[in-house]
């Protein structure tokens, strides 16, 4: 398996918030990673050091061989193969579903209109909303915004995907159709590092789980194991509690 | 009536120079906006300090204090006030008060816009640059479309407001439809003949202006019309 993301003694600061310390972590070619853990413990911004949304202090972290700790980094390139999906939608307001979706295909890869209307018309069929293309966001439910917003991120065919708990904003009717999403994503062999609590969806797809807190990874390990016997005192008191509900 | 038209003359040139004043004044205000805005928006230095200063003083002192002391104190500094361009003749009064003018507004534009693109969520520009587009382009296609939208009906209640505070340079000589329609008051006495005509001449003015705006804020902004209308259709 070849490693995409490698995380190597990655470190992060927010003024004297010491948020990231010392994170390292490989993740391969094919990998479905969860990461959960208590609000405030770094989750987040582990996923956005992936594609340069944070800049890391200290460490090196390599995103398909580009260092982006390095400040000659082709930044651009990194989040070209970088998909994100945000908990809450961040869709383009002032245009419709299918501008949305050609926006970046166009102005980055430079692809005709023509095309980038094809594979947007056929990502939004995938997700199950081909009907909404000419729909505005604010017309959509949450689930099918959310569905857009990852089918806005697959029109750049990006390598590896990553999601920001993507259905915490969602009522819980429309959590099921945007997992699903997911979950088709995940057995199509997309790389993805998901920061989410729904367990379910990391027992049924995940490869991996990582639990972090203050800034650590704590444990970490796939999900059979991880759910019936973590090893840290820590990871079972978080587990205790998110899965009572 | 009669006193009107017979001093048809005097109230055409007048309502001609407010027009003129008001377009000069609303071009460099927004000029003047769009600079100090941008100056407030990014990170620091001493031009964002100058561009506080100048927001403050602006709004909060009184225009018609500004504009005069703007009319008596310019030309104490050696200041070419007066210009020909075009065979048209500027005066000292028309050139000062479209300054004065200028700054006011100039001040409440930047205020204007500068809310405006703090408006826009941070998440738009995190999704614009997670897709891979440029600051640039992200600036272009994404936050700056949204801005407009949300700053053009601020922005038209700002050019009614310029154009009824023209009158205010009235106490410069400026001879706009306030200035012309005082001096056939004070040789007639007509008063309220003349007032009333110099109401209706701002109302010609300010009231398409008002639709012009609430026309551009429903062109702009799609959602809301769409709205509008499935709320006319019901
Ligand atoms: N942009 C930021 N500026 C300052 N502090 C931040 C910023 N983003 C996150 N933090 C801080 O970093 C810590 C970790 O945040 P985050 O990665 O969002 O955690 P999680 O996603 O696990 O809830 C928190 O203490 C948070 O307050
Ligand atoms: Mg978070």
């Amino acid at each position: 398996m070849t490693p995409v993301i490698e995380f190597k003694d990655v470190h992060k600061f927010f003024g004297k918030n010491h948020v990231l310390k010392g994170i390292n972590c490989t993740i391969s070619e094919g990998e479905v990673v969860v990461v959960c853990g208590p609000s405030g413990s770094g989750k987040s911004t582990f996923l956005r050091c992936i594609n340069h949304l944070e800049n890391v202090d200290r460490g090196n972290l390599l995103v398909n061989g580009i260092d982006t700790a390095s400040p000659r980094a082709n930044i651009n390139k990194v989040r070209m193969e970088t998909g994100m999906v945000f908990q809450q939608f961040n869709l383009f307001p002032h245009m419709t579903v299918l501008q949305n979706l050609m926006l970046a295909p166009m102005k980055v890869r430079k692809m005709n209109k023509t095309e980038a209307g094809k594979t947007a018309r056929a990502l939004l069929e995938r997700v199950g909303i081909g009907e909404k293309a000419e729909a505005y966001p604010a017309q959509l439910s949450g689930g099918q915004q959310q569905r857009v917003a990852i089918a806005r991120a697959l029109c750049m065919s990006p390598k590896i995907m990553l999601f920001d708990e993507p259905t915490s904003a969602l009522d819980p009717e429309m959590i099921q159709e945007v997992l699903n999403v997911m979950r088709d994503l995940a057995r199509s062999g997309m790389t993805m590092v998901t920061v989410t609590h729904e367990m379910g969806f990391a027992r049924e797809v995940g490869t991996r789980v990582i639990f972090m807190d203050e800034g650590n990874i704590v444990e970490e390990g796939n999900p059979q194991e991880f759910f019936a016997n973590p090893r840290e005192e820590r990871t079972k008191l978080f587990l205790s509690k998110i899965l009572k509900h | 009536m009669d006193v009107i038209f017979e001093n048809g003359d005097l109230f055409l040139s007048g309502f001609l120079t407010t027009i003129y004043i008001s377009i000069f004044a609303a071009i460099l205000s927004l000029i003047i906006g769009i600079v100090v805005a941008v100056l407030r928006v990014t990170p620091s230095g001493g031009l964002k300090v100058l561009a506080i200063v100048y927001t403050e003083f602006f709004r909060n002192t009184p225009f018609l204090v500004q504009a005069l002391a703007l009319y008596f104190g310019l030309p104490k500094l050696g200041l070419r006030l007066q210009f020909q361009v075009f065979g048209l003749e500027f005066n000292q009064s028309f050139v000062v008060g479209t300054m004065a003018l200028a700054l006011y507004t100039g001040a409440y534009v930047a205020e204007t816009i500068r809310s405006g693109l703090l408006a826009i969520a941070p998440g738009q520009t995190e999704a614009a640059r997670s897709l891979g587009l440029s600051m640039m382009q992200t600036l272009r296609l994404v936050i700056i479309p949204q801005a407009v939208r949300l700053v053009i009906p601020p922005l038209g209640n700002l050019l009614i407001a310029l154009v009824k505070n023209s009158a205010v340079l009235t106490a410069i000589g400026l001879a706009e439809l306030m200035y012309n329609a005082s001096q056939v008051n004070n040789r007639t006495f007509r008063t309220f003949e003349v007032f009333t005509a110099v109401i209706i001449f701002y109302l010609v003015l300010t009231l398409p202006l008002g639709w012009l705006v609430s026309y551009l804020e429903k062109k702009l902004n799609p959602l809301r019309a769409i709205r509008l209308n499935l709320r006319g259709a019901r």
